[in-house]
């Protein structure tokens, strides 16, 4: 079968070009689906990185009250650590505060300019013992606020466990929609294959009267829809990272993003994605042959 | 070479073949006849294996197509050539591209399909044409490509449905010229026809079928 190879690409070739416009637009629709599949693979792989580079320390913000002069500062720290396992990884002073603030508005910061005064309060970060959270978290918290000085806590897994449940109906959804377009992906893939395969079936008639055997005729339409996921895949890659380097370079323009690292979906994810666009082109195929070639053994088709 | 033994065919309720037994020896040059409608087309796709009959047996070079896998029909069909009245050409391919697919579907490649493919356009006269298209070629030259096709993997029986069905009575003698000199060369030669011209030219064997019965065998 392989020495054969050559032939088969080209018949493949050949029917992709006599077909062109039904394989274009099968390849659009399926680059289209790949795409929005990315883009929710890119949306859940970078939220997930950020909850993650955030939950995995365990830390706690200790909001200070206005004003807090420097041995203020030391004996709240002191009093801080003086709870087991706390330990204090990051003053953040008020003007750092304000500065973040910025970062985070990006070109909107001006907005800040408009304050009469810094209305964020100064923090310490708390870790704990081996990184994790306390084992009784509200009791820290209690003693937290009752240091002197000391306006609020805030535990960052509050509003972690609530960015991981969106987070979960992202991935259900990313899934629901993935295997609704992959559904819709396939049929249209199957029904080009349909095309190409009946605009051919005089040639398949010949062949099999000159003693083709079945894997002869399928292999070249194999191929074929090889060749059209293969590209469709790539398509979809292309554009999804032309998209992900817009962004990137734009990224300090859009409020929430400047603080944050976008990176690109990683080489497993990549890699399956091109290989969904395969599989869905070597699927369709697969469907069409099937229908087409249980037709012809009854007689239907020719 | 073929036997048929009560071979019955049914489309439906109408009824194709009834009771069609006969014999074709190897090397045998023989005529199927009958008007239209008689049963002759269905006779010879059921001797292709491209029609399973509905009852009866039927054997084509000691195989029981009864019997037989897809496979093996597969393979059986490289050792008989098929030609159609209405040659069954592939237009978007050369002369010679048509005749190789018959090698090609039999697993052959290089330089024996190019040099196979050259005897068998030169014995029916085609030798030049080769990288014409067929819609480039008359009905008599494109049934030769077709003849080609047909002998190209030297088969034991060459199956024929109307062959000159659709050329004149100068082009008709010339194909008939082609299919004795492929007899001569020791393939088994049935050709089905409704033509007296043709017929009354030869004093070969003919299986005349009316209704789907054979009513003379002489």
């Amino acid at each position: 079968m392989l020495r054969r190879a050559p032939y088969f690409f080209v018949q493949a070739v050949k029917n992709l070009r006599n077909n062109l416009g039904v394989h274009l637009i099968g390849m659009g629709t399926t680059t289209v689906s790949l795409v929005i599949f990315g883009i929710f693979l890119l949306v859940f792989v970078n939220v997930n990185s950020w909850v993650r580079g955030l939950g995995g320390s365990g830390t706690m913000s200790v909001f200070l009250e206005d004003p807090t002069d420097e041995s203020q500062l030391l004996s709240i720290r002191e009093a801080i650590e003086s709870i087991e396992g706390a330990e204090v990884v990051r003053y953040l002073s008020k003007e750092d505060a304000l500065q973040d603030m910025k970062r985070f508005l990006g070109p909107h910061e001006e907005l800040i300019d408009t304050l009469d005064s810094n209305p964020f309060p100064a923090s310490y970060e708390v870790v704990f013992e081996g990184k994790t959270h306390p084992s009784n978290p509200e009791a820290v918290r209690s003693k937290l606020e009752s240091i002197e000085n000391v306006e609020s806590v805030q535990f960052t897994e509050q509003w972690i466990s609530s960015v991981k449940g969106m987070l979960a109906v992202v991935k259900v959804a990313g899934i629901g929609i993935g295997c609704l377009l992959g559904l819709g992906v396939l049929t249209i893939v199957t029904n080009t294959m349909r095309l190409t395969i009946y605009s051919r079936r005089d040639e398949i008639e010949i062949l099999k009267m000159v003693g083709a055997t079945d894997a002869f005729v399928k292999a070249p339409f194999f191929l074929e829809g090889l060749i059209h996921g293969s590209l469709a895949g790539g398509a979809a890659l292309a554009v999804l990272f032309a998209g992900y380097k817009v962004l990137s370079l734009q990224k300090e323009t859009i409020p929430g993003l400047g603080i944050l690292n976008v990176d690109f979906i990683s080489a497993p994810y990549f890699m399956a994605l091109w290989a969904a666009g395969v599989f869905l082109g070597l699927f369709g195929s697969f469907i069409a042959l099937g229908r087409f070639f249980r037709q012809y053994e009854r007689g239907e088709t020719l | 070479m073929i036997r048929l033994f009560h071979v019955y065919k049914k489309f439906g309720a109408n009824s194709a073949l009834n009771d069609v037994t006969l014999n074709v020896d190897e090397g045998e040059f023989a005529f199927i006849t009958g008007p239209s409608g008689a049963g002759k087309s269905t006779l010879l796709r059921i001797m292709f294996g491209a029609e399973q009959p509905t009852s009866g047996q039927v054997l084509v070079n000691s195989v029981n197509f009864n019997r037989i896998r897809r496979q093996k029909l597969d393979l059986l069909r490289r050792r008989i050539g098929f030609v159609f009245q209405d040659f069954k050409l592939l237009n978007d391919r050369t002369v010679s591209d048509n005749v190789a697919v018959a090698l090609l579907a039999s697993g052959e490649r290089g330089a024996f399909v190019r040099k196979r493919t050259h005897q068998a356009l030169k014995l029916v006269g085609l030798s030049g044409k080769g990288k014409s298209f067929p819609r480039q070629l008359s009905g008599g030259e494109q049934q030769r490509v077709a003849i080609a096709r047909a002998i190209v993997n030297n088969p034991v029986l060459l199956l024929a449905d109307e062959p000159t069905g659709n050329l004149d009575p100068d082009l008709t003698r010339d194909i008939m010229v082609l299919f004795r000199s492929i007899h001569l060369r020791g393939t088994t030669v049935l050709i089905a026809t409704h033509s007296r011209e043709l017929l009354s030219e030869t004093k070969r064997r003919r299986i005349v079928l009316n209704r789907g019965v054979v009513v003379e065998d002489r």
